[in-house]
């Protein structure tokens, strides 16, 4: 038998050599741009979306008189028309408010989904909307008994929605904090705020069970001027903190151990962005209502099309996740004569076009 | 640079078996190290402690004289990297992002174009870059070994941990991988610690070889030097021949009567927790 010439298996086979070192860099960063550009397409789309959600209402606005409205509102100029008047007092919170909500809960998810490295997460996942909603049915039955008049609602729904966040920091400081066991803690608080809502909502004249009941389910109506200088500055300065925590996330995607070896305390990053997923949820679930399906489903959406860099990832799920929530909001009021709820709408669109994109992704999580 | 081990204990929480009880090793010269021992003997352990994956019970490890609990992770990443056993692709990015990721602990030191330069040249070197722009999930195991050494590389360092980088890989990329990380020793000069199971695959590319046995080192030397059949006797109770193969030690496994005679125990005790379930089912089932 002929022996084979295992000398050529001395040499190296590496190539030292560094030719082709810029092509790469080159190709790279012709790579990004193209999923910055991404970005861009979206945030056009968010802009026409702008036009028509502020635009159509029964007194309706032509979509050129919108942005010549918004422009004059910027600039601080009042033509003291009708158009203006309805655009500044009426529309243009409603926008407002859809797009802080949907940057807000979209930031919040695809950094939630990242750090506990599941693609059923959301904002919601540790228990934040049961325990808001709990706070809300306990305000609605106590009612006057608060003192806190039409913020008593807000106020319990932002505080209870903090507790499951507590609960997992009290068990973090007791037992290391995996991303299973803050899944686990989360699914318990929420069995128990769920009783408890519910044995509250049976101890309810009906009156109040309605209005429970009607808190549950998002929406956008009780957005107004008064309450979203506080609903921008928790999704603003919560969102700028995610995306500051991008570098964190992608590094701790290579693994807990490997994290650990750059000098990142993986505990530490894990509780803060619990923290601050929590705080930017509960800030707009408090106001809002729950408004599902938006938290999971852009950063899933954006992951197609920019990957799971989370410094990307981030900015885009927001701009996503903004114009998803305006555009469920111009159904919302578009389909029939009564307004249905924005929850009711994020949660139609978004259960089917997410099921069609699983069905068309070809890998089991992008 | 220069790795110390010295007397070094370990215990795990809430356990009293002793895992290493006393070893002592010093690394001094740059070259590929195989770090071999059956499963559960502490080499993994052993080479955690180096990169303070695991804390020492009692004894040191010295970097360059320095102790490894005075040397802060952040500092440490700037000259030793980790190749972890595998990775979690979940969420993975593309090969460009996740080899980019070794360039974490120089933030705010280098620019992004310094970064990119030096991730490219990796790449490069480990001849992936027609996957440069892939997602890492759709690697095959072997390339994603690949990824994640030239990710350590990245972080330039002169220490190189690699925790079982051959598992899961079929017999040519097995060979392709530690090559690969022989190459690597000799053209960085730096230290390259593998924890590997594979006798043939250590013996062929090894420059030393570490064998841990019994919580200390059992033999520390050239593959000619430990890989004897005596030393494996010794480390994995298996009985084998060796020969000379290009010029390396070539070892054949040899099958032989009482090679599973623990694999008989096991499946006895087994057949008797069966039979006793089986008995107290019965005995339930007529009360």
């Amino acid at each position: 038998m002929k022996r084979p010439n295992f000398s050529r298996f001395k040499s190296s086979s590496l190539d030292t050599t560094g030719a082709g070192v810029d092509e790469l860099v080159h190709t790279y960063r012709h790579f990004r741009m193209r999923k910055l550009l991404f970005i861009v397409v979206i945030a056009i789309f968010l802009v026409i979306l702008t036009g028509l959600s502020v635009g159509m209402g029964q007194y309706e606005i032509s979509f050129h008189r919108v942005y010549e409205c918004i422009w004059n509102l910027i600039i601080g100029y009042d033509d003291g028309s009708v158009d203006m008047s309805v655009v500044s007092v009426q529309r243009l919170p409603r926008l407002v408010g859809a797009i802080v909500v949907g940057c807000g809960l979209a930031a919040a998810g695809g950094a939630m989904q990242s750090m506990l490295k599941n693609p059923l997460a959301d904002p919601y996942t540790t228990g934040i909307s049961s325990g808001a909603c709990f706070g809300a049915t306990l305000a609605i039955s106590l009612g006057a008994l608060i003192g806190l008049g039409s913020y008593g609602t807000v106020v319990f729904a932002f505080l209870f929605a903090l507790i499951p966040a507590a609960v997992i920091l009290m068990l973090a400081a007791m037992k290391k904090c995996s991303p299973a066991m803050m899944i686990l803690a989360g699914i318990s608080v929420m069995y128990i705020f769920n009783a408890l809502t519910q044995y509250f909502m049976l101890t309810m004249d009906e009156q109040d069970m309605a209005a429970a009941y009607q808190w549950t389910i998002g929406t956008l109506v009780k957005v107004t001027w008064s309450n979203l200088p506080i609903m921008i500055a928790i999704a603003a300065i919560g969102s700028v903190a995610l995306f500051y925590m991008a570098k964190f996330l992608n590094a701790m995607n290579g693994g807990d151990a490997f994290a650990k070896t750059l000098g990142i305390d993986v505990q530490k990053i894990r509780i803060l962005v619990l923290v601050i997923v929590s705080i930017v949820a509960a800030g707009i679930v408090s106001f809002t209502g729950v408004i599902g399906f938006i938290g999971m489903v852009a950063p899933h959406i954006c992951r197609m099309f920019v990957g799971s860099d989370n410094r990307l990832l981030i900015p885009s799920a927001m701009v996503l996740g903004a114009a998803l929530t305006v555009f469920s909001d111009i159904i919302s009021r578009a389909v029939i004569s009564v307004e249905v709820p924005i929850g009711v709408i994020t949660s139609l669109i978004g259960g089917p076009l997410f099921l069609f994109l699983v069905l068309r992704e070809t890998k089991e999580v992008w | 640079m220069k790795v110390e081990i010295k007397d070094l204990h370990f215990t795990y929480p809430n356990s009293s078996k002793e895992i290493l009880k006393g070893v002592d090793l010093v690394i001094d010269k740059p070259g590929l190290v195989c770090v071999l021992g059956p499963n559960g003997v502490g080499k993994s352990t052993m080479v955690y402690c180096i990169n303070k994956l695991q804390t020492a019970t009692s004894g040191e490890v010295l970097i360059d004289g320095k102790n490894v609990n005075d040397i802060s992770f952040k500092e440490m990443a700037k000259f030793l990297s980790f190749v972890p056993h595998n990775e979690d692709d979940t969420f993975s990015m593309s090969v460009m992002e996740t080899v980019l990721l070794g360039r974490f602990p120089f933030k705010g030191e280098t620019d992004a174009m310094t970064d990119m330069r030096i991730a490219a040249e990796n790449i490069k070197l480990l001849g992936i870059e027609d996957l440069a722009m892939q997602g890492f999930d759709n690697l095959s195991a072997g390339q994603h070994q690949k990824v994640m050494i030239a990710r350590g590389l990245t972080q330039e360092p002169q220490i190189l941990i690699c925790d079982e980088p051959t598992a899961n890989l079929d017999v040519r990329y097995q060979m392709i991988v530690m090559r690969l990380l022989r190459d690597l020793a000799r053209i960085k000069q730096i230290t390259i610690i593998v924890i590997c199971h594979d006798l043939n695959v250590t013996a062929q590319y090894a420059d030393r070889v570490v064998m841990v046995y019994g919580g200390k080192i059992m033999a520390d030397g050239t593959p000619e030097e430990t890989l004897t059949a005596e030393n494996i006797k010794a480390l994995f109770n298996v009985e084998s021949e060796i020969s000379e193969l290009q010029g390396r030690p070539h070892i054949a496994l040899l099958d032989y009567d009482g090679l599973d005679s623990h694999v008989d125990e096991i499946l006895g005790n087994i057949n008797r927790m069966k039979e006793e379930a089986a008995a107290e089912i019965a005995e339930h089932s007529k009360e």
